[in-house]
């Protein structure tokens, strides 16, 4: 039995015992139901955070009370001379600092690069993060190393093979492990949808899903697809953080380059998803490119994001 | 092989897209792909691949415009392009990250170009910035560190927080240029010292004289300076005149600051 079977398993059972004790049989069924759902619920709630890049430090410092975790990319800092993991541990001091990867490759076949792991593994124990993320994708195969968020073959077969990889890696690190949706640049006839392949991911593991919605969107615009049929089809009591950013527009379809503000479709996905009962612990602003003169652009969406998750936090 | 390893050699190389139009059959083969894996790949869409492939190469390019600023600003786009589509990113060169692989591969992909496609000055620039860049990213001295001829009389001297080297054009003005890519390149061989602060991993550089310069160049092996310096402290003053100036520069270099002594 896995962790999150177990602890899920004794919550229905304290559950149970306390309604029948109060002779309240009606609820038990959903008692249970509740607790084996919940595996993200021992987790904290962060608010709505920012990811971290240099060009930005000053403006987050200057505006830290408006800003309420931060994600790091764990590579930053993993790799290189170690006076770099000293900057994130001093980040560590001022806000939760989440790190985000981007190199693991947890669906390359075989296994994550141990020495990966290490560096991964120190990086974590020195700042204490409530959870850690990578994504769903491939980025080395054959001897290249692609640099760039690659789909997977979508199958049953690797889905269970990536679910208990990643199992794994959440277990060596010793923290909740969560994987984010790609935004895909090629698309393969493959059995399985995007969604369906999530679902048989988590099926298989206890890890969480850090879902991107601008990616949601990019991907049912590129490709034709329908967002919201994407959000009702996956479990949204697996999602722990939620990524927003904005993208460009080329010839040749959306692109996921976190260089503008989020956009309306994205936000209404957002709404849409919040009122549909997901309760993720975090959502966060990512901005990687062509950061604004005035730190308010920013803001402005740290600040929405809030409003949004207010809003249907009372309606809920 | 397999399927992902066939996508990501097509996505690196352009004749392998190619032939995965034209010659399916031998991408199957070269990879040993099951008819399914086959049907699959062919499903993509041709001009998708393409453009995650101009992804992945602007991608790489970004990184070494990192590591490399002033190289990359010096050098023509036709050269970029060719070194984004003629070499492979293999995995092995990845652990220290992105930026010090491309540009590592980028000077190992320029000293194989004729003279007559590089600004005269190019080597000398990407290789000090080279130098930075390992040094900020606390790559090891290579052991015995020895005497690499970057330009004809280049040197470098390793250790552990310091790169001594020697170009034949000025670097350091060339670095400091609005534009690079202008005008004639400032002439005449120029030293320079490169030091990483150990706290701050901020690395320095100092321009230093013949004298300077040739009291550590003698130390051709990577060694602690305060070994060094230990070991020529008792000299006779009367001795040598080389020793002397040894003797001098490491003297003046500890007082500024420049060099600190390391303990064991």
């Amino acid at each position: 039995m896995n962790e999150r079977l177990r602890g899920s398993v004794v919550l229905a059972i304290v559950g149970v015992i306390a309604a029948a004790f109060h002779a309240r049989w009606g609820i038990v069924l959903s008692i249970i139901e509740k607790a084996v759902s919940s595996s993200q619920q021992g987790l904290p709630f962060l608010g709505v955070g920012l990811g971290y890049r240099r060009e930005l430090h000053a403006s987050i410092y200057a505006h830290k009370q408006s800003i309420d975790w931060l994600e790091v990319i764990s590579e930053h800092y993993t790799q290189g001379p170690p006076e770099r993991m000293a900057t994130g541990c001093h980040l560590a001091r001022d806000f939760v600092v989440i790190p985000h990867g981007v190199e693991m490759s947890i669906g390359t076949e075989g296994e994550v690069d141990s020495g990966y792991l290490n560096g991964l593994s120190t990086f974590v124990n020195a700042i204490h993060p409530p959870w850690f993320s990578d994504h769903l994708c491939f980025t080395r195969a054959g001897g290249i190393s692609l640099g760039t968020l690659t789909p997977l073959n979508r199958t049953r077969a690797v889905a269970r093979a990536v679910a208990a990889k990643a199992q794994r890696v959440q277990e060596l690190i010793g923290v909740p492990f969560i994987l984010e949706n790609i935004a895909r640049q090629f698309t393969m006839n493959t059995e399985l949808s995007e969604a369906e392949f999530i679902c048989e991911f988590l099926e298989h593991c206890d890890c969480g899903l850090l879902l991107d919605l601008t990616n949601v969107y990019i991907n049912s615009v590129n490709y034709s697809e329908d967002a919201l049929r994407f959000l009702d089809s996956i479990p949204s009591d697996r999602v722990v953080q939620i990524h927003l950013a904005g993208g460009k527009t080329s010839p040749h379809g959306l692109i996921d380059s976190h260089s503008s503000p989020v956009p309306g479709e994205v936000w209404e996905l957002l709404d849409y998803l919040l009122r549909a009962g997901a309760e993720p612990k975090g959502l966060m602003i990512e901005r990687d490119q062509d950061y604004p003169e005035d730190f308010d652009e920013i803001l402005t969406d740290l600040n929405r994001a809030r409003n949004i998750l207010a809003a249907a936090m009372t309606s809920n | 092989m397999g399927l992902q390893a066939a996508i990501a050699h097509v996505l690196v190389d352009d004749e392998l897209r190619r032939q995965l139009v034209t010659q399916p059959e031998k991408i199957q083969s070269q990879f040993v792909l099951s008819a399914e894996e086959m049907r699959l790949l062919c499903s993509s869409n041709p001009s998708h691949l393409d453009r995650m492939s101009h992804g992945i190469r602007a991608k790489r390019l970004d990184f070494l415009e990192k590591g490399l600023p002033c190289t990359v600003r010096a050098i023509g786009r036709q050269v970029l392009v060719e070194f984004a589509r003629l070499t492979i990113p293999r995995t092995e060169a990845e652990e220290q990250g992105r930026v010090l692989a491309e540009a590592r591969r980028f000077m190992a992909f320029v000293q194989n170009l004729p003279n007559a496609r590089l600004p005269v000055y190019l080597r000398d620039l990407g290789e000090f910035e080279l130098n930075r860049l390992e040094l900020g990213s606390m790559i090891a001295a290579p052991s015995p560190a020895t005497s690499q001829a970057l330009s004809d009389e280049s040197v470098v001297c390793l250790v552990r927080h310091v790169r001594i080297c020697k170009f034949q054009f000025d670097v350091v003005a060339l670095t400091e240029s609005e534009d690079v890519s202008i005008g004639a390149p400032p002439a005449g061989s120029t030293a320079v010292l490169l030091r990483k602060d150990p706290v701050r991993g901020i690395v320095e550089t100092y321009r230093i004289g013949e004298s300077v310069y040739a009291a550590f160049s003698l130390c051709t092996t990577p060694r602690r300076l305060s070994d060094l310096y230990l070991s020529i402290a008792p000299l006779d003053t009367d001795a040598e005149s080389r020793r002397s100036r040894l003797f001098e520069s490491v003297r003046c270099a500890l007082e500024k600051g420049i060099l600190t002594r390391e303990t064991a």
